[in-house]
């Protein structure tokens, strides 16, 4: 199947106070349209770099990035940032603490070509969409009165309708207790289900195997792994990871 | 007959509150702590009244004194998105260059307007009694309605989403530093109408107008939130409200202070300590710091 998004021989290194840190080395990879990828690596391997290029967050130094066959270079940047949604670790990051959930919503659907809806139409959208990805709040409740888990669940909801093809998700469930999580992983297979190409960083081993249709771990800055996602996998990364440890001791 | 403390509160709260709106909006709506309102009130006002003395039609100056306060505040939007430079910094320069720009209008400190047809001559509202207040009062909610349906429309929304999170505004593929530079030429716009209803009330404008104006905003921000019942209005409203409330207030306790004996010289340190004593009684209250912006 074509990459939606291909990474060719990209090198990035973060220029800080007269140290030099290589993020990225030579690294080359290709997403396929619909695919769902899980992303691991230690702190500091490269993977968020690799987001941050993707969303137009950092330039590109070295090699070439790919969407759809196009460079993004010759995108505009408003075209690429469109293409990608972006979802942080950090709750707060993917929602405005003053705007209400209807507005949020109304501000992801307004950057599509939405259905002309009246006003009480569109609250019972959004409505009937509150009650699909089990979120319990009212539209006109700010986001700052949100928890961590509900925040994350209007940003996955603001991700269903801006449309954007491609999800970055660095971490995003990490600070989550574990029955938010299932429901961001329920709201997150929906969207996978509706055709959505994603691309999840994580830590966990283990999640890295058992999500998602391919694994691939990154290393200072390379690829280091990619297989199949498949659970029994798990002590076969594991051993990469240790492997790669001892050679790095 | 004199005008009581509060007379004179309601009518200077009314003149000033379109500032203070300017001031309050940047901050809290937009995210930005704008200083150009010190410099865009007096470019305001001085446009103004350089053209009226010109016999240019009232509606014409007014335009252009809204278009030349909007510029001021559109130049510091376009300094900080578009060459990055720190949102104080930005509002220095601005503020610098507005009150040489206004003196260059103005071809010297001040104007006197005595004399002249002018926007509220225009209206027979020239005695600076209670149907000249009353009408600056409505005027000034009639804006502030206007304000409130603008900031709660899908433009207001983006204008508030950029200003509550900036990265997330930009990774929403909104026009980030468009909506920054169009945000903050609609607040100094105004503030350029305080210059004008000033430069009317007082009969002349002058380059200093607008000095002391943030230290004011300030005040009434403070004042207007710490009486405003935040958890019955939506943010915007609060916001746009707390404003209105705070200016006309805060106009007439310093009216009332003045008629018990303030010293006119005390006037900022009076009111830059009534600012701290508000903001340090939140504090020990254990509510957010007004100050912080963090909710």
């Amino acid at each position: 199947m074509k990459p939606i998004v291909e990474l060719r021989g990209v090198s990035h290194k973060y220029d800080r106070w007269g140290c030099e840190i290589r993020a990225l080395r030579d690294l080359s990879l290709s997403v396929a349209s619909g695919e769902w990828v899980m992303m691991v690596g230690p702190n500091g391997s490269g993977k968020s770099t690799i987001l941050k290029l993707l969303a137009g967050e950092l330039d590109l130094q070295n090699g070439s990035i790919l969407i759809q066959g196009t460079p993004a270079a010759d995108m505009p940047e408003r075209a690429l940032r469109r293409f990608f949604s972006v979802m942080h670790q950090d709750p707060t990051a993917g929602t405005a603490a003053t705007l209400t959930v209807g507005e949020h919503l109304l501000l992801a659907e307004t950057l599509q070509t939405s259905p002309r809806l009246s006003s009480s139409g569109r609250k019972n959208r959004y409505s009937s969409l509150l009650g699909d990805f089990h979120l319990d709040v009212s539209l006109d409740q700010p986001a700052h009165t949100l928890s961590g888990g509900q925040r994350q669940l209007l940003t996955l909801l603001m991700v269903k309708l801006r449309e954007a093809p491609v999800l970055l998700l660095d971490e995003p469930f990490t600070a989550l207790d574990v029955s938010k999580t299932r429901l961001c992983f329920g709201a997150l297979e929906k969207l996978y289900a509706a055709g959505r190409t994603i691309i999840f960083v994580t830590h966990d081993l283990n999640e890295a195997c058992r999500r998602g249709d391919r694994t691939i771990g990154i290393r200072e800055g390379r690829v280091v792994y990619e297989r199949r996602s498949d659970s029994r996998f798990t002590s076969e990364l594991e051993q990469v990871w240790t492997a790669t440890d001892s050679v790095a001791k | 007959m004199a005008w009581t403390p509060i007379q004179i509160g309601i009518a200077q709260g009314s003149v000033l509150g379109w500032a203070v709106l300017c001031f309050s909006m940047a901050y809290r709506l937009l995210g930005f702590a704008d200083l150009t309102v010190e410099g865009s009130l007096a470019l305001g006002a001085g446009t103004y009244a350089i053209l009226v003395r010109q016999g240019f039609p009232v509606s014409q100056c007014l335009l252009l004194a809204l278009l030349a306060g909007s510029l001021a505040g559109a130049l510091t939007g376009a300094i900080h998105a578009y060459f990055r430079v720190n949102q104080f910094l930005a509002g220095i320069i601005v503020v610098a260059i507005s009150f040489s720009s206004t003196l260059r209008i103005m071809k010297g400190p001040n104007i006197s307007l005595i004399g002249r047809a002018s926007l509220l001559s225009k209206f027979g509202l020239v005695d600076n009694g209670a149907t000249q207040t009353i009408t600056l009062l409505l005027l000034l909610l009639f804006g502030a309605g206007l304000l409130i349906v603008l900031f709660r429309s899908k433009l207001g929304i983006a204008l508030r989403a950029v200003g509550a999170n900036h990265r997330l505004a930009d990774e929403l593929g909104l026009r980030s530093a468009l909506l920054i530079v169009s945000g903050l030429a609609l607040c100094n716009a105004l503030a350029a109408i305080s210059g004008v209803l000033l430069a009317e009330v007082q009969g002349f404008a002058d380059v200093s107008n607008g000095q002391g104006i943030l230290i004011i905003s300030l005040a009434a921000l403070t004042i207007g939130e710490k009486l405003t019942p935040s958890r019955l209005l939506a943010y915007p409203i609060f916001v746009i409200i707390a404003a209105l409330v705070g200016s006309i207030t805060y106009q007439v306790v310093i009216a009332f202070a003045l008629r018990l004996g303030l010293p006119a010289t005390d006037l900022r340190l009076a009111t830059g300590l009534l600012v701290l004593g508000i903001v340090a009684t939140r504090m020990r209250t254990g509510r957010d710091n007004v100050l912080g912006a963090s909710l």
